[in-house]
Order: structure tokens, then C-alpha cells, then sequence
């Protein structure tokens, strides 16, 4: 134990050992936490006032390939929920997302679109109540058109922890909009 | 001083290395990515992940969930980029991806090769991140892109092993 | 042979006075075994060989176009760590297997950490045992100097015993 070197090691050895077991309570610790907290739970959530939009696009960006018309929706909506109780001592940030699914052509198949999102990082800023929210995207299909479908309305999150797993869940449907097709090509 | 203590000095260090490998590709097998754990280069999913911070990644998933944030590799390109789903289309035989950085006002299109609309799950993902470590992968970050860091640390390292030889 | 060992450290102490075992049992006309050193040895080897290929694989081919061959190296790799582990538990401490015409020696050798105590067992043919707690300031000197007359010397006197109990 005399020598520098053997001694450095020593001590990141110990370092190591203590910060892996330390994360690891940590982990435990969170994810106990976030059941206690009852997380998966937000039956609060409203949305509600669906207005979906529609738009002919001809440049690459916004999907269409080689001037072809591509459809481009968007989605206006109220949005009410209370997110306070995802935050505890080990989240970094909430990440919530507005998407619609929406089935395809085949059987088996499904597509699934975000329209909106929103990065939380102050749990002061997890209470919202937007009204007329407009859709931060616009968003075509892989198909040419959306062709008048129902899609199913679900606000969805993504609890990023300061350290350890990434947590996911989703509100149950939270209602129906179809697309509306404007006729002009 | 005879050819087994040699040998039992050289496969004492060689464990090491040899060790770390195997458990590396250990990892990988159990994750079935060719890298199971990366280190987040850009800034472009900030604030929740830095330059430096560590992901652990899964690639057993069948279908990816829009919102999962997916590492993916773009042919020809070889930079693992870290992005989030935002659009996912499916049927039985294959599953296509949209995704965006959530510091990134747009979409990844033109980071895709030319002509790519969407990433294929199957081929062109790395994995999804399932766990997070901050920061500690700075020091790969240093190594790789910080000459002076590089040289300084072999210096240590070489000056250190004549030292503890006496 | 004159290298000074750190007599601060004990598990120098111990390393350099099992070095001299062979030595002083071959004064003792016993000829050092090295089964079991070697089996040891070629399972090490056997292992870096297969990292080594794998790795080069690796460099070589896709993660998916070599996924079995990684597995398979992956496994054996872990199972030989599993065989040494057990020869290593089944074999504690041994530091030596020593044969003559008839008789054949085991010695197992151990310290502590914080006690400068070389602790070594003698097992003769399996069966006869004798232990003994040699504190390292008898056979080094104050320079860190290894003594092996006065470490021979001891080793017979415990050679001895065993002689004894065989009569």
C-alpha cells in the first residue's frame, strides 16, 4: 500500500464499487417512488375540441416526393391536465406528446403521429390548461392522403430521471376526430 | 526468472482486457446491438441528454413506440445519431420511423440519406435507450476529441508503470 | 537474485517467499509438479485466444453476421472462467505440488492483510497435515532481503513433524 500507484487504485476501486451500489439504491429508490406516486394514473387529463386541418404539399420537407401532393394535417385542441404528481427528487425533465393512431390500409397495420409536445422541467409549469392549442406539426401520412379516417387522441409521457431508466406512459383514449380532406389537388 | 511466471504476469494483465471484451460483448448479445451503450455526442436532445451523459441501449424490441428515443445509423454516415420517435408506421412486415431531436425544430429528413422519408426499424436502428448515466462518458469524449487530454493521460499512464517498476 | 521486496506491503511478502518455495523443497529432493499450474495456464491461454479471435471478428465482420459466433465464444469464455474458478476454490492457497520417488507434498500458503504472517500447510500424501505461522520478520531482513537458509531451515523442521507422525 505504499506506492502511488497501487494506492490510486485502491481508491477508485472503492469510488467505483460505492457509486455503482449508490445508483443502484438510487434506481430502487425512484422507481418505488413514482408507484407510491401512482404515476401510470392521470385521469384527470382532458382533451377536447378537436379541429383537424388539411393542406395540399408539394416540397420534400412536408413529405412529398418529386412535387406530388402530399396531404399535411394539423390539430387544434383543448388541453387540461395536472402533471405535478410525475415529478419527484429524480426527474430531470417531463417530455408530453399529443398523438393520434390511426389504422392503414392492410389488416395488422397502424400508424401512430405526434401533433404536439411540450418539454416540462419545472414541476410549477406542470399545470396546464391550453385552449385553442395549435398543432406544433405538420404531419402527412405515408400514404398520399389521410383519406378521412378516425384517429384516436392519447396524451402521452416520458419521465427522464437525473439518473437512471427512462419511464414511459399514456392516458387511456381520450376521444376521436376525423380527418377532414380538403378536395383541391 | 522461468516461462510460467511470464506467462502467469502476462495473462493476469491480458484478463483484463480480455474480461472487459467479453462482458462488453456479452452485453451486446443480451441487448442484440453492436453497441449496447453509447455516449451522446450532440446537443440535439437537450435538456435531456448533455454531450457526455451515458444511454443504454435495447434492440429486442419488435415495434418502437412513438415517443422512444431511438439511436440509429444512417448508411454511409457512421455517427450514431440519438433522436426521438415521432411518427411510426406499421404493418406485419415492417415498421417505418419519423424522428426528431427535441432541441431540433425540425425533423430528421435531411439527416437521412437522399431520398429516405423514414428510418426502417428493423435495419436502422442501434438500439432504444432504456437507462441513463450523466456525464461519465465525457472522458471518451476527451480521449477522442481532446489531443492534448489523449497525450497526457499515455504520459501518465507510461510514467506511472516506470515509476511502479521502482 | 538480490531484489529487495517492500516489506510494507504483505502481499509482496508473500509472493516473493512462495517464489521460493520450488527451491527450498528441491534442496528437500522434491521435484515440483506443475499439473496444475499448467492446466491453469493453458485454460488462461485458451481464453485470450478466444477474445483475441472474436475480437478480430469483430474488427472484421457485423455485429449480426457473426451473432452465433459471438455467442459461442462468449460461452466458452464463461464456462472456462467457471473451471478456473472452481480449480481455484477446490485448490485454495496451493502454491506447490512437490513429488518424490515416494512421497508427494501439497503446501498451501496464505496471509492475511494486516498481519505480516506467513501462514503455510504442509499435506502429505493427502493425509498428513501440518500447519505453521512463520512471521515474515524471520526470514527477511531489515533491507527487505529474502533469507532462504533461514526459510529452509524452517520448512525442514516442518518436514520433520511430518516424519515424526509417520513413524
Amino acid at each position: 500500500m505504499f506506492n502511488l500507484v497501487t494506492r490510486f487504485q485502491a481508491a477508485t476501486n472503492q469510488a467505483l464499487t460505492a457509486s455503482v451500489i449508490i445508483t443502484g439504491v438510487v434506481i430502487a429508490l425512484t422507481i418505488l417512488q413514482l408507484f407510491k406516486d401512482d404515476v401510470w394514473n392521470l385521469q384527470t387529463t382532458q382533451v377536447t375540441n378537436f379541429k383537424p386541418t388539411s393542406n395540399w404539399k408539394y416540397s420534400y420537407q412536408y413529405g412529398s416526393i418529386n412535387r406530388k401532393p402530399k396531404e399535411n394535417t394539423k390539430l387544434q385542441f383543448n388541453l387540461k391536465t395536472d402533471l405535478s404528481h410525475l415529478f419527484n427528487w429524480n426527474t430531470k425533465q417531463i417530455f408530453i406528446y399529443l398523438t393520434a393512431e390511426y389504422p392503414g390500409k392492410s389488416t395488422g397495420s397502424s400508424n401512430k403521429i405526434t401533433y404536439w409536445d411540450k418539454i416540462i422541467t419545472n414541476p410549477n409549469d406542470a399545470k396546464l390548461d391550453l385552449k385553442n392549442q395549435k398543432s406544433k406539426y405538420s404531419v402527412y401520412d405515408v400514404e398520399k392522403s389521410f383519406r378521412e379516417r378516425n384517429a384516436t387522441v392519447r396524451l402521452e409521457w416520458n419521465i427522464q430521471p437525473h439518473i437512471g431508466p427512462l419511464i414511459y406512459g399514456s392516458t387511456e383514449e381520450l376521444g376521436q376526430f376525423q380527418f377532414v380532406t380538403n378536395e383541391k389537388k | 526468472m522461468n516461462i510460467r511466471q511470464q506467462l502467469t504476469q502476462f495473462l493476469s494483465l491480458a484478463y483484463v482486457f480480455t474480461s472487459a471484451f467479453i462482458v462488453w460483448k456479452s452485453l451486446s448479445i443480451i441487448a442484440n446491438s453492436h453497441s449496447p451503450i453509447v455516449v451522446v455526442l450532440s446537443g440535439s436532445m437537450e435538456p435531456a441528454f448533455q454531450r457526455g451523459d451515458i444511454l443504454f441501449l435495447w434492440n429486442r424490441n419488435n415495434l418502437q413506440k412513438v415517443g422512444d428515443i431511438v439511436v440509429y445509423e444512417i448508411e454511409g454516415k457512421n455517427i450514431p445519431i440519438v433522436h426521438r420517435v415521432m411518427r411510426e408506421h406499421h404493418n406485419f412486415e415492417k415498421q417505418l420511423l419519423l424522428t426528431k431531436g427535441d432541441n431540433n425544430a425540425v425533423d430528421d429528413i435531411s439527416l437521412y440519406s437522399k431520398k429516405q422519408q423514414y428510418l426502417n426499424s428493423k435495419t436502422d436502428l442501434v438500439g432504444t435507450v432504456i437507462g441513463y448515466l450523466p456525464f461519465v462518458g465525457y472522458i471518451t469524449i476527451l480521449i477522442t476529441e481532446n489531443v492534448y487530454f489523449k497525450y497526457g493521460l499515455l504520459g501518465i499512464l507510461g510514467l506511472s508503470s516506470l515509476i511502479s517498476n521502482e | 537474485m538480490l531484489k529487495k521486496t517492500n516489506l510494507n506491503s504483505v502481499k509482496e511478502l508473500l509472493i516473493t517467499t512462495d517464489d521460493n518455495l520450488g527451491s527450498v523443497f528441491s534442496q528437500f529432493n522434491y521435484e515440483e509438479s506443475f499439473k496444475l499450474k499448467d492446466l491453469k495456464l493453458g485454460l488462461g491461454l485458451i481464453q485470450v485466444l478466444i477474445a483475441g479471435l472474436l475480437f478480430l471478428a469483430d474488427r472484421k465482420f457485423q455485429f449480426h453476421d457473426i451473432f452465433t459466433i459471438t455467442v459461442i465464444s462468449c460461452l466458452l469464455y464463461g464456462g472456462i472462467n467457471a473451471v478456473l474458478y472452481i480449480i481455484n476454490y477446490k485448490f485454495k492457497n496451493v502454491k506447490y505440488v512437490g513429488l518424490n520417488k515416494s512421497d508427494k507434498l501439497v503446501i498451501k500458503t496464505w496471509s492475511t492483510k494486516y498481519d505480516p504472517i506467513y501462514n503455510i500447510t504442509i499435506i502429505k500424501n493427502d493425509k498428513e497435515t501440518t500447519t505453521t505461522q512463520i512471521p515474515y520478520n524471520k526470514i527477511f531482513d531489515v533491507l527487505g532481503l529474502f533469507n532462504r537458509d533461514e526459510f529452509s531451515k524452517l520448512i525442514k523442521l516442518e518436514l520433520g513433524k511430518l516424519g515424526k507422525k509417520n513413524e
